[in-house]
């Protein structure tokens, strides 16, 4: 563990290293307050430039933009009451009240001080947990490999957006595209068409870039309201009392352990965390009757939930290669375009660039408190950047990202036409990340699956005689349910503690 | 309504015009200069940044420009397992300007009938690298000798398991022709994503047998939990001098993972001869040395002639092999 760690500072210690930390944390806060980009969208278009960096470097910008991002979307969620990015709805509950009593300061101080003890917690838990989890990398074999991605896949029902069907035809897309190209255990050719650049398959770089950027542009463009006005609060006093820092300890307490232990469940991602955490800190409160109305401790509980869930989040994806939300399951195609293939073996190959991680990650959150405290005035502008503006620029940060990655044409044409794919996708009410998703884990579960029966000749049995193998397969199973019995929760302590259920 | 429509309209076409500018710019490199080279070098790579292959060529190149006077610059394009970059290669103009990182796909590629070239399209530089393929077993596993193995897999055919990287690859074939040669049978277990799963799978004892390259599981075999039972190749390995050849043994099994660069078939002799030297004169570079030592890439220089023959034997050594495997496109 100590030479781990010394492993780690070692990788962290770089100028570049730090600088690119920075960057992450900076451009986290900046996208999620500006009106339509998001995490997921930024880390998509991020990963073209980092080709040419150290999987740390890359890693840790690619970690820092959510990291600041979970804080950042407080900003505007205080003080224009809209969310900038879906796990701060929560935060509008109590925020924007907080602001229109002219307390948007000291709501933003509350609001950046909860994320980084918070996200400083997740890390701790992500330090502890994940390792000895890695350490079953040996019991590996190709079924239990199967046996995750399938869970992985199960993971799906719960990226829904309304209809778990139409979920699952996104992700059925997802695994037809990963067909495409060589087959990996007989070398013959799969709708190719006769093309050398299909070979290799369908890049899913180009694809996430399509889907999760070019796609989201279009369809705001479609959305696009021009007469909306927002009305953007006055940041006034930013300091708190030694009672307002007190009353903050229990919510946020709450809110660290709830998010990290959302955040592990693969199939739960930052919104249900910062929900969950704002029901459960209403349960415990005094005053449960402020919340709603403007309670430092809702707006407390939940940010640190929507914070703590990061480092929750990367305990799956690390150490399984399964992602729990669509942000993480982008991050999973960074790493494994780094040559990193996410999961058991990932400790043991790359030490150095695991604990590098964890160690940037604490950097990255003490960075979003001077960030959040000394440049909210400055952020809260940047939610007034006209759309017609961006959107220009991120459809041609789309274009020059993908051909850059290859240097051919062949990417920047698939984003294209998965920009217009997914735009489609999106108007019919089927969700694009469970499409990301069958692109990264096809080829694993179709790999592992054929080297299974390979060395059982066939007999289907490897899969149920295995310990690790059916133990994986019921949980993929139970995950495969879990969003009806989610909601089923969610509805009934909603209706414990009174407050509309937030989506 | 129209508004938003005339908006879609002015993104849309903001949009078309990045495309239509990414797809200009052709190449304008005509003049032919007497000397050489008189602009900056470009190195095609067919594979991602961070490969074994990217890794050598950007070593070389920084240590070959002073030699050149000029500065190279690597180009990753990557597909279809090196067929994009190497096809570009081939069709680039023949002055010297566009030098393509080689390696054993470039064999491979054309006898499989994925590209419309042939490796004569190609004319060497110099060879720069050869990783022999090696027979491997667990540290405690009960196979002492080659011997052991093919004894075990008569007794028992088709139910050894062996582990080899993805179907047509060289390490796949080495284990097809050590079937042939020893008349086994073995139970092929096939790891297309790369060497590490396959190791993991043999350190886990869930497969008996990998014909892997040494260099890639010599930290393994030096700490003894792996144990290499032959080398493919003509010689003993200077890092495993205990290790017998498969020649030594028996079984005359030559197969390696190798590198090296090439220009167009076209291309003037003596602006061959320019580039062969500056990159020899890097090859020898303390630093490029040391690099190569330290990842374990097994260091070979030898003459462009030599690595041109050298090519054209493994077509003729591979082309029955791929074709027994039903790897040739017909």
């Amino acid at each position: 563990m100590i030479d781990n760690i010394l492993l780690g500072l070692q990788a962290i210690s770089s100028f570049s290293v730090q600088i690119m930390i920075l960057v992450g944390a900076l451009v986290g806060v900046l996208v999620s307050c500006l009106p339509g980009l998001g995490p997921t969208m930024t880390v998509a278009l991020l990963i073209p430039f980092t080709f040419g960096m150290s999987p740390t470097s890359a890693l840790l910008l690619l970690s820092g933009v959510y990291v600041g991002a979970m804080f950042g979307g407080a900003i505007p969620a205080i003080l224009l009451s809209t969310p900038g990015t879906p796990a701060a709805v929560c935060t509008t509950f109590d925020g924007y009240p907080m602001a229109q009593r002219g307390q948007a300061g000291k709501a933003i101080s509350i609001a950046c001080i909860a994320s980084v003890v918070a996200g400083l917690f997740g890390t701790v838990v992500l330090m502890t947990i994940a390792p000895p989890l890695a350490d079953f990398a040996l019991r590996f074999s190709a079924p239990e490999y199967f046996a995750v991605a399938l869970f992985g896949l199960a993971v799906i029902s719960s990226l829904a957006e309304g209809s778990v069907l139409k979920a699952f035809a996104s992700g059925c897309i997802g695994l037809l595209l990963a067909v495409v190209g060589m087959d990996p255990m007989m070398g013959a050719d799969r709708f190719t068409f006769g093309s050398t650049e299909l070979l290799g398959g369908v890049s899913f770089l180009a694809v996430m870039i399509g889907t999760a950027a070019m796609a989201e542009v279009f369809y705001q463009i479609d959305t696009y309201n021009r007469h909306e006005k927002l009305v953007l609060l006055e940041i006034t006093d930013m300091s708190l009392t030694k009672e307002e820092c007190k009353r903050m300890i229990k919510p946020t307490i709450i809110g660290c352990i709830f998010g990290v232990f959302i955040g592990i469940m693969p199939a739960a991602g930052a919104n249900i965390a910062s929900f969950v955490s704002y029901a459960q800190a209403k349960l415990w409160s005094k005053h449960p009757e402020e919340f709603g109305k403007g309670s430092i401790e809702g707006l407390t509980a939940s940010e640190a939930g929507n914070n703590s869930v990061v480092g929750g989040d990367l305990v799956p994806m690390l150490t399984l290669g399964i992602p729990g939300d669509p942000c993480t399951a982008v991050m999973m195609g960074a790493l494994i375009l780094q040559g990193l293939r996410p999961g058991p073996l990932l400790f043991q190959e790359h030490p150095d660039i695991m604990y590098g991680l964890f160690l940037g990650l604490f950097i990255s959150n003490l960075w979003v408190l001077p960030i959040g405290l000394l440049g909210a005035k400055f952020f809260a502008k940047m939610t007034f950047v006209p759309k017609h503006i961006l959107w220009p620029v991120i459809l041609g940060l789309c274009m020059t990202g993908s051909f850059a990655s290859e240097g051919t044409m062949a990417p920047a044409i698939t984003v294209a036409l998965f920009g217009c794919i997914g735009y489609f996708m999106k108007k019919g009410g089927y969700p694009v990340a469970p499409l990301i998703l069958g692109v990264l884990l096809g080829p694993i579960a179709e790999e592992n699956l054929r080297r299974s029966l390979l060395v059982s000749k066939m007999d289907i049995s490897i899969f149920f005689t295995r310990p690790i193998t059916l133990v994986l397969l019921i949980i993929a199973a139970i995950t495969l349910v879990m969003p009806w019995v989610q909601e089923w929760y969610q509805t009934r302590l909603a209706q414990k503690a009174g407050v509309d259920k937030c989506d | 309504m129209t508004k938003k429509k005339a908006l879609f309209l002015e993104v849309a076409l903001i949009a078309i015009l990045l495309l239509a500018a990414g797809c200009g710019g052709g190449t304008e490199k005509k003049t032919t200069a007497p000397k050489f080279p008189t602009k900056p070098i470009s190195v095609i790579v067919p594979y991602g940044a961070g490969g074994g292959t990217d890794a050598i060529a950007r070593s070389m190149s920084k240590a070959a420009e002073p030699f050149l006077g000029q500065p190279i610059t690597i180009n990753n394009k990557v597909g279809a397992n090196g067929a994009v970059g190497m096809t570009d290669g081939v069709n680039a103009p023949a002055d010297g300007y566009t030098v393509t990182a080689v390696a054993i796909e470039t064999v491979l590629h054309p006898i499989m009938g994925n590209v419309k070239w042939k490796v004569g399209d190609y004319k060497s530089i110099l060879m720069t690298n050869s990783d022999p393929v090696s027979v491997a077993v667990r540290g405690d596993s009960p196979y002492k000798t080659l011997d052991d193995v093919i004894k075990a897999a008569k007794a028992n055919p088709d139910t050894l398991k062996l582990a080899t990287l993805a179907p047509g690859a060289i390490t796949h074939l080495s284990a097809l022709a050590f079937q042939d040669k020893t008349g086994t049978k073995f139970n092929m277990v096939p790891f297309p994503t790369g060497g590490a799963a396959a190791i993991t799978d043999l350190l886990g004892g869930h497969v008996d047998v990998a014909c892997i390259t040494a260099a890639e599981m010599s930290q393994h075999v030096k700490v003894g939990k792996i144990r290499l039972l032959a080398i493919m190749d003509g010689n003993r390995m200077k890092g495993f001098p205990n290790v017998p050849t498969a020649k030594e043994q028996g079984f005359d099994l030559a197969f390696s993972v190798w590198r090296g660069m090439a220009v167009p078939a076209k291309t003037p002799d003596e602006i061959v001869k320019i580039l062969h030297d500056a990159f020899k004169k890097a090859m020898e570079d303390p630093k490029f040395v040391e690099f190569m030592e330290k990842g374990d890439y097994g260091i070979r220089y030898d003459t462009g002639a030599n690595f041109q023959k050298f090519m054209e034997n493994e077509t003729l050594l591979l082309q029955p092999l791929l074709d027994k495997a039903g790897l040739i496109k017909k």
